[in-house]
């Protein structure tokens, strides 16, 4: 008697017409999560080699000049513009001038990288990239 | 059965994933202490009085020595080159005349003691980190 109750559920139930539009609904999402996480690597990747570049360079001029100033910050965000990053929220520090040969100088840069993944869900996190590199200064000071 | 498998296995991958990680940590390390070893090997050869004449001769003994005392205590090894995590730890470094344009090479070998390479039987994973630095001082 209950079996014959529900006869259209039983049909609904064992029909499976629907199947494959599901698979790839679940697809398509995977492979969009997987396509933003990529592209998340590639921007800290980018973030963190472009910083690390323009740090290099400065470290250079700063052991020749043994120290870190004004006019080495303007070398500083002159390369990073250069290289395409937007020097408004970069940050950086480096060991003041002048220090005697042989000793340490130091230029730390920081730079917050902001998710792209989460952009289309209105959401905005953000995380700093933080370089630092040490070297020797060259220059005798009399 | 399957359960002790399947956390051996776990264990395993961890293991292996610790590993990963100390060897890339422990070659950034390395890869900053040769870049101070350079930098040591500059300042410690090069002669503030030559250069002062317009001449760059870097004194191998004398670079060599700060460069060792550098790189020694950047990565706190003992000695014999070694600490807890690095075994065989060997630095050369080769300073090129080439005139007024004197560069120095550094390459760093080391053997990384790892979990995953106890377990087999081995000393540790080899790693070797190299660097260049061209002298970049201004004539006065």
């Amino acid at each position: 008697m209950s079996k014959n109750r529900f006869p259209h559920i039983k049909e609904l139930l064992g029909n499976q017409a629907g199947e494959g539009l599901i698979t790839a609904f679940y697809t398509i999402l995977l492979l969009t999560m997987i396509f933003f996480v990529g592209i998340d690597i590639a921007g800290y990747t980018g973030t963190v080699w472009k910083l690390r570049n323009a740090c290099s360079e400065t470290l250079t001029l700063m052991k020749m000049e043994n120290g870190f100033d004004s006019s080495t910050e303007q070398v500083f965000y002159q390369f990073l513009q250069n290289q395409g990053l937007d020097i408004s929220k970069v940050q950086v520090s480096g060991t003041p001038k002048t220090v005697q040969r042989g000793e340490m100088v130091r230029i730390v840069a920081t730079a917050p990288y902001v998710l792209r993944a989460l952009r289309p869900f209105n959401l905005e996190l953000s995380f700093q990239v933080r370089v630092e590199m040490i070297g020797l200064a060259q220059e005798f000071v009399r | 059965m399957k359960v002790p498998a399947w956390m051996m296995f776990g264990l395993l991958l961890a293991m292996l994933l610790m590993d990963v990680t100390t060897i890339m940590v422990v070659r950034s390390h390395m890869l900053r202490a040769t870049e101070m070893a350079l930098d040591a090997a500059l300042v410690g050869g090069v002669n503030q009085s030559d250069r002062g004449r317009g001449r760059l001769y870097i004194d191998e003994g004398k670079g060599y020595d700060l460069a060792y005392t550098y790189f020694k205590s950047s990565l706190q090894l003992d000695s014999n080159l070694e600490n807890n995590f690095l075994k065989k730890t060997r630095l050369r470094i080769q300073f090129i005349q080439n005139g007024e344009k004197p560069k120095v090479t550094a390459e760093v070998s080391t053997v990384v003691t790892a979990m995953t390479t106890k377990i087999l039987g081995l000393e540790g994973v080899p790693v070797t980190v190299r660097g260049n630095r061209n002298y970049v001082g201004k004539f006065k």
